[in-house]
């Protein structure tokens, strides 16, 4: 199978990573924000990096809202949104005052609390462990080990209810959804492209779906 | 438990040193990278940022850039290049209004303030414009000026251990202010393996870092990561034959 991977420019995030991995790997990746390209690919990539309220207001602009929305009807077209590009796909986010968001999954994207009784340093950077829900042949958590460690850099994170398929929290303060596979949608609020081989995996999973 | 990132910066001729001490292995055991162009002249220069380049293709972990950033246009010309993070020092003292935008523009998470500290007079001054010049403010003071309300993370580089491979300045660490709620990576004097474990008790400290790649040729670093984590630090451990199997392994599909 001929695999056609596409990374959305939508004009918010570390592309170059990201592109600088796929080469690593040996897999040919086209950059793009067009309609014909996104529903003309197998694989399609949602970094971002920033404001989700800004993130929407450019997709929705571009119309890219409706191109990803009518891209996943197919089932031969995985989506995978990294970092503030896996919030995207959520319902809506608390950030900047609000925005709703791609609503590819129903859970809420909310900001993390620190509090006398739960000190967290926001926001949540560094590495961090994550641990899977399930039985994870086949999907973009095959092949990891119980203890993985992804970097993460965020202030909001996605809610853990309802469950979105097959996921993967992370506890910081309180668990979040680190990771999830949701049918041909997934998602992972860390970088994989900056996780050493954990990382390199888990982009070798998704592109092996 | 927030786990501990192991940091390594690196100045000097890339190809050099990724050739000489194959820095894309020792890539493979540490967290992260920080790039600073610690040379006198402006940026850009362009050896500065091929350098870079060479260094971003080859690693898969966050790396951050700094030297001379003034300009957003500088800034952005970084991130759309392979940073992840820029790392922002006088201008944290002369030009906040600077650094705020940059804030805005890219989000707090993606500036790393550089601190250079020295010791005169038996209290710890912090010092900007390479070093040369003195802010007359002690380290705490520094730390509550408003502007570490707009940065992500610190970075803390003793002046005085720097370079010397005698252990980290740890009374500089243990002096530090508890309020501080971002995230503090200490610099400056790590010599061998047993420093990091001195360092690593300091609960203040969340990263530690060295430059001192001489000390750690080979599989020093490897090593190092290895005992830390029998030791029972919590680090995350790589698997650097994974990343090597996987070079080209995705080509002709």
């Amino acid at each position: 199978m001929l695999r056609k991977v596409l990374i959305v420019d939508y004009g918010m995030g570390n592309l170059h990573s990201l592109i600088s991995t796929f080469d690593f790997l040996g897999q040919k990746a086209t950059v793009s924000d067009q309609k014909k390209d996104l529903l003309n690919s197998t694989h399609i990539i949602l970094p971002g990096v920033g404001s989700f309220r800004t993130a929407m207001e450019i997709i929705k602009k571009k119309k890219l809202d409706s191109f990803l929305n009518e891209a996943i009807q197919d089932p031969n077209i995985k989506i995978l949104g990294i970092c503030l590009g896996m919030q995207l796909l959520g319902f809506s986010s608390e950030e900047d005052g609000g925005a709703e968001g791609l609503k590819l999954v129903e859970n809420k994207i909310t900001k993390f609390e620190s509090n006398s009784e739960n000190f967290i340093k926001i926001p949540h950077v560094g590495f961090n462990k994550i641990k899977v829900s399930q039985e994870v042949k086949g999907t973009i958590f095959e092949g990891l080990r119980e203890n993985s460690f992804f970097y993460f850099t965020h202030s909001y994170k996605m809610e853990r209810s309802p469950e979105p398929g097959i996921y993967s929290l992370c506890h910081y303060g309180e668990q979040f959804i680190s990771a999830f596979q949701l049918n041909n949608i997934c998602g992972t609020q860390f970088h994989p492209e900056l996780s050493q081989s954990d990382g390199i995996r888990v982009l070798m999973n998704f592109l092996n779906l | 438990m927030h786990s501990r990132n192991f940091k390594l910066q690196k100045a000097g001729d890339a190809n050099w040193i990724i050739k000489n001490y194959n820095f894309q292995e020792m890539s493979r055991h540490i967290d992260e990278i920080i790039f600073l162009d610690a040379s006198r002249e402006d940026y850009p220069k362009e050896k500065t940022k091929k350098d870079f380049k060479l260094v971003t293709d080859c690693c898969f972990v966050p790396i951050s850039f700094g030297g001379k950033l003034r300009t957003i246009e500088q800034v952005e010309d970084r991130f759309k290049n392979g940073a992840d993070k820029v790392v922002l020092n006088t201008t944290i003292f002369k030009n906040p209004i600077f650094v705020k935008e940059v804030s805005k523009i890219f989000g707090a998470q993606s500036i790393v303030a550089s601190l250079d500290v020295r010791m005169k007079e038996n209290k710890y001054l912090v010092y900007v414009e390479s070093g040369s010049e003195n802010t007359g403010l002690e380290l705490n003071t520094y730390l509550e000026l408003e502007i570490f309300n707009h940065v992500g993370e610190i970075y803390l580089n003793s002046i005085d251990k720097d370079g010397t491979g005698q252990g980290y300045d740890i009374e500089m660490a243990k002096k530090l202010s508890k309020e501080l709620n971002i995230p503090v990576i200490f610099a400056g004097g790590a010599g061998n393996f047993n420093h990091f474990v001195e360092l690593l008790s300091e609960s203040k400290i969340d990263a530690l870092a060295t430059a001192n790649l001489f000390n750690f040729v080979g599989d020093g670093l490897a090593k190092s990561r290895e005992s830390l984590i029998e030791s029972g630090y919590d680090f995350p451990q790589w698997d650097s034959k994974f990343i090597n199997n996987c070079n080209k392994i995705l080509s002709g599909s």
